[in-house]
């Protein structure tokens, strides 16, 4: 039963009873033991301001919508335990996602790296990599054929958010994207790889990361976009000219 | 990347099938742009120079401190000493591998802190002065070197 | 899919894009990695601007360079040496701790290697410490 008192910092934009954009301290009840994260924000907007702007849909970790940063750090706030990142008597700090347009109070717009995806032209459903042997020894199902599954990139922009490049230099193509091309170059399903590869050979593409590795620090599916960033350098690096006369 | 996206129509791309119905435009094949003689870009040629010249420091640099101030009788060479040391072929070579390495690395290293702040045309000029600055610089420690080898004794 | 009507889009002002390796996201290891080679790099860039512009003294043959020598040799600039010495080593070792990344090397522990680059980064700049002030 939510029957404790948690005190919020939440992140409000400018509305008619605000002037100014800055934190603002809510009250609300929490289950300290139960609720998740995305639950008190929830809470938020049901009992205390309905005025509270905030992302949210599958609340399972498969959309990537709630993206928020919880006491400075980018998280999943429906798949984060309260207990997890609240001792129970400080103020808990909600600010929206950085480096990506902000709609209003947490909610951010991810319409330019989703476009920027699309343009790479990003399969969404990859192959598994590994199959689990079933009870039989068979490894492939014939009816169902090779598995498939969806990439692991939820386009959360968790990374986007942590990577320090992306808060100096907008023209960064960014660890979301660089992933996505890498995944691309690894597994093209009929993708244009040299396409891919020609696309984030530039300053600002893989060569302006810093190696902080900040966005495989903070996605919250595994993707590693630091290291896939890295395989792409070596994929580069390993070019080879095209001979003379011969067509692009 | 000024791409025009078709709203509604993003590719699903199966593993082992196309979307029914996808078609890749024929006039997107790549142009390779930006790669060059070497296969690279520039950007990707700059970042190599960058990591060779830092390695190729951290050993020059580890023995130019070594003989400057740990091999020198008190810490610190006087003029006898520092044309006495120049005077040995292999530290005179050591000592232009050092400045080459060391211009070349700190020149790609401020254009890189620069690269996040400017646009496309600023950089493209910075970039042109931090190599003029690098050739001024390295020029003038050749100079400086020749200067000391062939001053009387 | 149209943007919403209500969009901030702020693109950063020049001091965050001059400054912006400088945020406070310490608990960060691979931040902390990266302001601090940023640092040392700067500094040793005006000090090899320095370097070579006090080099020059030496063409005044060896009364102008001998002269300068009592200079060098007093305590503030040995102390000065030290840092620089500091300065250096880290930057040299997490250097090459961030181009072996590039070839795949240490991608699954960047937390513990840069542990490794900054004890040992301390242990060598105190060497260098003990060799030059005592």
């Amino acid at each position: 039963m939510p029957d404790e008192q948690i005190r919020l910092r939440l992140w409000r934009t400018t509305a008619p009873q605000r002037e100014r954009a800055g934190f603002v301290e809510t009250a609300v009840r929490a289950d300290r033991a139960a609720d998740s994260v995305l639950d008190v924000i929830e809470r938020v907007w049901a009992e205390a301001d309905p005025t509270l702007v905030f992302r949210h849909a599958c609340h399972h970790a498969s959309c990537g919508t709630c993206a928020v940063r919880v006491n400075g750090r980018e998280r999943l706030p429906c798949i984060t335990a309260l207990r997890d990142v609240w001792d129970g008597h400080s103020a808990l700090t909600i600010e929206p996602l950085r480096n990506v347009p902000l709609v209003a109070d947490l909610a951010v717009d991810p319409t330019s790296q989703l476009d920027q995806l699309a343009a790479l032209r990003f399969p969404y459903v990859r192959t598994v990599e590994e199959s689990v042997r079933c009870a039989t020894g068979i490894e492939r199902d014939a009816d169902v054929g090779t598995a498939e599954r969806f990439e692991d990139c939820l386009e959360c922009l968790a990374c986007v958010s942590a990577c320090p490049v992306a808060s100096g230099s907008p023209e960064y193509l960014g660890p979301a994207v660089l992933a996505a091309a890498q995944r691309i170059a690894e597994e093209p399903r009929h993708g244009d790889v040299d396409r891919v590869l020609d696309l984030v050979d530039t300053d600002h593409g893989v060569w302006q990361c810093r190696s902080v590795w900040a966005c495989s620090a903070v996605c919250p599916s595994g993707v590693d976009p630091g290291a896939r960033i890295m395989d792409l350098r070596r994929r580069l690096l390993r070019r080879r000219p095209i001979p003379a006369g011969a067509p692009a | 990347m000024s791409e025009q996206v078709q709203p509604g129509r993003r590719f699903l791309g199966r593993p082992d099938a196309v979307e029914p119905g996808y078609v890749p435009p024929a006039s997107d094949a790549s142009p390779r742009l930006g790669v060059r003689a070497g296969g690279r870009s520039r950007a990707g040629r700059l970042w190599l120079l960058q990591a060779l010249t830092g390695a190729m420091l951290v050993g020059v640099l580890a023995v130019h401190l070594v003989a400057q101030h740990f091999l020198a009788p008190g810490g610190l060479r006087d003029y006898a000493n520092v044309v006495d040391y120049l005077r040995q072929p292999l530290a005179a070579v050591i000592e232009v591998m050092l400045l080459g390495s060391v211009v070349v690395h700190a020149c790609l290293g401020l254009r890189s802190s620069l690269v996040d702040v400017l646009g496309e045309a600023a950089l493209r000029r910075v970039s042109l002065g931090l190599a003029c600055a690098g050739i001024l610089a390295i020029g003038y420690g050749l100079w400086l070197i020749s200067a000391l080898l062939t001053a009387p004794a | 899919m149209a943007a919403p009507q209500a969009v901030t889009v702020r693109s950063p002002g020049l001091l965050r894009r001059l400054a912006y390796w400088l945020e406070p996201r310490w608990r960060d290891p691979g931040w902390l990695a990266f302001a601090l080679n940023r640092l040392t790099g700067h500094i040793l860039v005006l000090y090899l601007i320095l370097h070579l512009v006090v080099l020059s003294q030496l063409l005044d043959g060896p009364s102008g360079w001998d002269r300068l020598l009592g200079i060098f040799g007093s305590r503030p600039f040995l102390v000065g040496d030290v840092l620089l010495i500091a300065a250096v080593v880290f930057h040299g070792l997490n250097g090459l701790r961030v181009a072996a990344l590039t070839f795949g090397i240490g991608a699954r522990h960047t937390t513990a290697l840069i542990v490794v680059v900054l004890v040992v980064s301390t242990v060598l700049s105190a060497l260098a410490g003990w060799a030059i002030l005592t």
